[in-house]
């Protein structure tokens, strides 16, 4: 146990309405996050109402939320990446603090 | 100077944002109806179109004349369109003396006066002393400053800054841009149209136009701008922001700018922006490009054009314009006026003059005298405007006495009237489309199973086939069913001799199963074949043919270059064998799901193959002198990637050195390596659809039309495709829930499914009794002559055949009869054909290469509707509805509404959506002329020489003579079931009750079981009375939560 080395990252989860994955995808990319998570069929309540996370015909109406996890430098390009996005589309961004073991994975 | 990489995503997330309300523009060769304004849809019908015709500049509704013409045809009852009004009126006080409504009645109907004038000058003090007679008050000094810095601040933020330099300077600098950016997107994006490529193409949309653009000869005429400006960064984002900063765009205003930008060419920048989200689109793969690259491209173009003009002393940014404008009022007024193309054309000419004069002293006198001129001339419009309104309504003396208070209120309120005068329109046209249908529709209780039909059709929802269901059911003992044209299976095609895949479902899908058709004739060479007999058991027919020129190498890996390197000769000739026609010959689907060992042995076999081949090519050895044994170790070398051939080096008298090129050539070129194979692997096992999947599907389609038992002796399956000759719309004409393509292909896959015993068997326990003497026969209507082909037919049980010729007979019946009814509307001829001469045209429409209208199409669609067929077998809807077959009492969980709503419903929307806009403004949001079109880069039109890529459907699909065939309204949807249930459904769809919210479609229920009518409008759910024989129906508000 003695062997683990604790580094310390920021977390961010990305909720967004599941049509805009690729674009949230590709963004991320080109910031340089290594790779990040995505989960489906999310449920919940903003201020455009309760949305139900009813996963029908299609994938694209439902919202998804992205976990990637990044170094603190990343942050503010990032967010600043997706603030035009957010200022038209619903959805929210929450940055956290969390420890890794693997930084190879997340940073270069 | 570079971005930082925050900024960079900041650009690219705008330019995203900004083009959201460009619609995509899918490459016409599978054409999908789509609605223009789907990237407004958040957005209120109303608000949309508003915004729409900012953007765009698009009409949403049809020309006052036109509804006339409507009312007088009876289209538009009288007295719908006065409730409208009436409901209009209600929140206003009256006037004195005034019969408001009367007034507006009147408006619309009789005359063509109009009094929205947004640039006016006239005022109400003016106008009401006109109206007395009287003299009009001491002429105040307007004030030219206000004027022209209102009509730039407005401007600016919707407008790119060279259109306000054009409409100031004449500058044409808006079309000049045009074309070179047009230039450039089309030598991008060529797919095979031109002879000459584009070199650096794999480099990127922007870097490859940045590299032609440095030796581009033209552009350097244009001074050094160009170079500048592309010196600055390499990357697009970078050289975006240059020139914004530049042209002193302030930064909030970004997003606005770059979206008009995009919507000045909204044809090419929806086909980059669908290119760029399509990820299995292979040219969009090998070239990539994305608005981002688009809009640099624009902006550095466009900073060259204007620095350009900016030498004559034309100002330069937008601070200059700013400048210019506050220093020269009066000038910039006048020129407004002129180069805007606003001016009172008496005066052009010496406005004309005075601007060229120079002279500020001139000039300010001349404002002057223009604004005087202009007040007056406008005053005497709406005075006029006044006066005639109320002459025809004798008001004249109240009109006259009215007070300036109360005039301004009139005013203000006509105005309002005028902006919602195309919505109050709309509702009446389809309040008495939906009065039509409720007179006629009937929900007679369900009669228990009566004999056997002698035939069951499904035919896609599509509206061409509800003329042809009617036929049918009259001319015999048939019982048709509508479905969705691709049966609700989803599948990714690949058609024999064609290397990539096509999607067989609306493009809301995405398949996750793929089938292949492989030759039943053997067409490739003895040893290949050979080889896979000895392995392949259970297949009969020769499969090396597909797999050899596709899943050898994979299938993103490209085609044709595949081809060209590996058999050039015998790949050409096989190809060119392989045209539309041959297609009768009978071929094979591949439906079920490949074993693992099945799979292994067809990559083995088709290395082995290839590796054959690669020897032939490299080495010119003839196939017979190649063994088996050095085939083999080839292979081995290869895929372990250690050790060498000896035998090769033997055989052909190699050293090493060329033996190890040799093999690395087979690894790299020819794929035979250890991951290819893999990858190979998975692909292979996307082919087909697991027994459980087949069930699925099945169970769900029958259960969604309500089939579950009675089933007869034969249930024909048919989709539909269109027959053009010269027409690059014809995928317009083919079946739009199988993404614009023809529907035989999923009949023949969902056919082959049902007639499975092992399917039937599972479907049994579901309770869906086939018996097994009912048969899936596949089929094709073809939409321009009507006729049904059927296929497959090697594959009916014994038994049928004896049969075949009446169900022959009742299919030619119906086709005799439908096309009689139909060619007189299309070939516009009085006097109703025989069915032989009928029949003769349709057929010469069929292949006719100068006919620009073979058939109507989807032209005046109105309807879609939910239900049992009973519910409209008897009457006519002239082809003008989707007919969905639903019975509510097998759906508990309410899973097959949804299905349908969420789905089909929506390709209906679409479809209709299209055809409204089409109509309505066919030069903005329809594709004009097809006698001007011209083919662009293999996948659009232009109109003429060079213009934007037009979107929408041309005049000749939806005009007859210049007039709208296509009636344009929004889609009216029935759903036969229950309140309660409908609404529970709605509910579980955030599409539809999108749709519903914002007034985008019209929707009914039908409720068999309290036998009453409700209908959603004034964003709450009615109750319809439906007095018999009446000729107008009555909506009552209820309760409904």
């Amino acid at each position: 146990m003695t062997n683990l080395n604790f580094i310390p990252l920021k977390k961010l989860e990305i909720i967004l309405e599941g049509e805009y994955l690729q674009f949230a995808g590709d963004l991320l990319d080109r910031l340089g996050v290594k790779g990040y998570t995505v989960v489906n069929n999310l449920s919940g309540k903003g201020s455009h109402g309760f949305h139900d996370g009813h996963l029908m015909f299609n994938e694209d109406d439902v919202l998804i939320m992205i976990i990637a996890a990044v170094p603190e430098q990343l942050i503010e390009p990032i967010l600043q990446g997706f603030s035009p996005f957010y200022n038209e589309h619903s959805g929210v961004v929450f940055i956290s603090d969390i420890q890794v073991t693997r930084l190879v994975k997340f940073s270069d | 100077m570079s971005l930082s990489l925050g900024k960079e995503a900041q650009i690219r997330s705008m330019v995203f944002v900004a083009g959201e309300p460009i619609p995509y523009f899918w490459p016409m060769r599978a054409f999908i109806h789509h609605n223009p304004l789907h990237g407004l849809e958040r957005m209120s019908f109303e608000d949309a179109v508003a915004e729409g015709e900012r953007l765009f500049h698009g009409a949403g509704f049809l020309p006052r004349a036109t509804y006339q013409e409507y009312c007088r045809l009876k289209k538009i009852d009288i007295q719908a369109l006065s409730e409208n009004v009436a409901d209009f009126l209600e929140p206003h006080a009256s006037f004195e003396g005034i019969d408001l409504h009367g007034w507006l009645m009147c408006l619309l109907t009789e005359t063509d006066l109009s009094i929205t004038a947004p640039d006016s000058l006239a005022r109400v003090s003016d106008i009401s002393a006109a109206l007395k007679k009287q003299p009009s008050p001491e002429a105040q000094e307007v004030e030219n400053k206000n004027l022209a810095s209102q009509l730039i601040d407005s401007s600016m933020t919707q407008r790119p800054l060279y259109e306000l330099l054009d409409s100031l300077f004449d500058t044409g600098i808006g079309e000049e841009l045009d074309d070179l950016v047009i230039k450039s997107c089309l030598d991008y994006f060529d797919e095979g149209q031109s002879a000459w490529e584009m070199p650096e193409r794999e480099q990127g949309f922007f870097p490859a136009w940045r590299a032609v653009a440095r030796c581009n000869a033209r552009l350097f005429l244009r001074g050094r701008q160009i170079h500048e400006t592309l010196a600055i960064d390499d990357a697009p984002e970078g050289i975006i922001v240059h020139v914004m900063e530049r042209l002193n765009i302030p930064q909030d205003d970004w997003m606005k700018y770059f979206r008009s930008e995009l919507a000045r060419l909204h044809g090419w920048a929806g086909f980059i922006r669908w290119r760029s989200h399509a990820r299995h689109y292979r040219q969009g793969c090998e070239y990539p490009g994305d608005l981002v690259d688009f809009l640099a491209i624009r902006l550095t173009l466009s900073l060259a054009l204007i620095r350009e003009r900016g030498k004559n002393g034309i100002p330069d940014s937008a601070e200059k314009l700013e400048q210019f404008v506050r220093q020269n009022p009066a000038e910039a007024y006048l020129r407004q006026q002129l180069y805007g193309k606003n001016i009172i054309p008496s005066w052009a000419q010496r406005v004309e003059a005075v601007i060229l004069s120079a002279n500020k002293n001139h000039i300010e006198k001349e404002c002057r005298a223009y604004i005087e001129e202009k007040k007056l001339r406008d005053t005497k419009k709406q005075t006029d405007f006044l006066s005639e309104l109320a002459e025809l309504n004798n008001s004249g003396d109240a009109i006259a006495a009215i007070s300036d208070a109360e005039l301004t209120r009139l005013l203000s309120l006509l105005k309002e009237f005028e902006k919602r005068e195309g919505m109050i329109w709309l509702e009446a046209m389809e309040a008495t489309a939906i009065n039509q249908l409720l007179k006629s529709i009937s929900s007679p209780p369900p009669s228990p199973d009566g004999k056997r039909p002698f035939a069951q059709a499904l035919f896609c929802i599509d509206t061409r086939s509800e003329r042809l269901r009617r036929h049918l059911e009259n001319v015999g003992d048939y019982e048709t069913f509508g479905i969705a044209g691709f049966f609700g299976v989803p599948v990714s095609f690949m058609e024999l001799g064609k290397g990539s895949e096509v999607h067989l479902c609306p493009v809301l899908l995405t398949p996750k199963n793929l089938v292949m058709e492989m030759s039943v004739n053997n067409t490739q060479n003895a040893t290949a074949l050979s080889l896979m007999e000895k392995v392949l058991h259970e297949l009969k027919e020769s499969v090396l043919t597909p797999f050899v020129t596709v899943e050898a190498i994979g299938l993103l890996f490209g085609f044709d270059m595949v081809g060209k390197t590996l058999a050039p000769r015998s790949y050409n000739r096989w190809r060119s064998r392989l045209d539309h026609q041959s297609h009768k010959a009978n071929t094979h689907l591949l439906i079920d799901k490949l074993s693992r060992e099945q799979a292994d042995s067809i990559v083995r076999a088709v290395q082995r193959a290839v590796i054959a081949k690669a020897i032939e090519n490299e080495f010119d050895v003839p196939q017979e002198k190649i063994k088996d044994d050095l085939v083999r170790e080839l292979r081995e070398v290869a895929m372990k990637n250690a050790g060498s051939s000896l035998l090769l080096q033997k055989h052909l008298q190699l050293d090493t050195e060329r033996v190890r090129e040799f093999i690395e050539l087979l690894q790299d070129t020819y794929r035979i390596n250890a991951s290819d194979a893999r990858l190979q692997m998975t692909r292979l096992s996307r082919i087909g659809f697991t027994l459980e999947e087949q069930v699925g599907f099945v169970s769900q389609a029958l259960s969604a039309i309500g089939l579950i038992n009675n089933f007869s002796r034969f249930v024909l399956v048919v989709g539909h495709g269109s027959q053009s000759e010269n027409n690059p719309y014809e995928s317009a004409l083919d079946c739009g829930a199988c993404g614009g393509n023809l529907g035989v292909f999923n009949a023949r896959i969902f056919s082959h499914m049902a007639n499975k015993p092992a399917v039937r068997q599972r479907l049994l326990e579901q309770g869906i009794t086939i018996p097994d003497d009912a048969w899936f026969v596949p089929a094709l209507h073809n939409t321009t002559t009507d006729e049904i082909v059927m296929h497959d037919l090697e594959l009916l049980p014994s038994s049928h055949p004896v049969y075949f010729d009446r169900l022959k007979n009742g299919l030619l019946a119906a086709r005799r009869l439908c096309t009689q009814e139909r060619i007189p509307e299309l070939d516009f001829i009085s006097k109703q054909p025989s069915s032989v001469d009928a029949d003769k045209r349709a057929l010469r429409n069929a292949m006719d290469w100068s006919q620009v209208r073979p058939e109507w199409g989807l032209s005046r669609n109105v309807y879609f509707i939910i239900g049992p067929r009973s519910l409209t077998e008897t009457f006519s809807l002239e082809g003008r509805a989707f007919l969905h077959s639903y019975d509510y009492r097998v759906d508990r969980k309410l899973r097959l509404l949804e299905n349908i709503m969420s789905g089909p419903l929506v390709v209906g929307q679409w479809i209709n959506m299209e055809h409204y806009f089409s109509a309505v403004d066919n030069e903005h949001y329809g594709s004009g002329s097809k006698a001007y079109h011209n083919v662009a880069g293999q996948f659009g039109v232009m109109t003429g020489n060079l213009s934007d890529l037009r979107t929408g459907l041309p005049a000749q699909t939806v005009l007859a003579n210049g007039q709208p065939y296509h009636e344009p309204m929004r889609l009216i949807t029935v759903v036969e079931a229950p309140l309660e249930h409908v609404l529970a459904a709605i509910a579980q769809v955030l599409v539809v009750r999108r749709l519903l919210n914002n007034g985008w479609i019209r929707f009914l229920i039908v409720d068999p079981e309290s036998g009453k009518t409700h209908i959603y409008s004034k964003n709450q759910w009615q109750e319809c009375e439906q007095p018999v024989n009446a000729d107008h129906v009555i909506f009552k508000e209820t309760n409904v939560s």
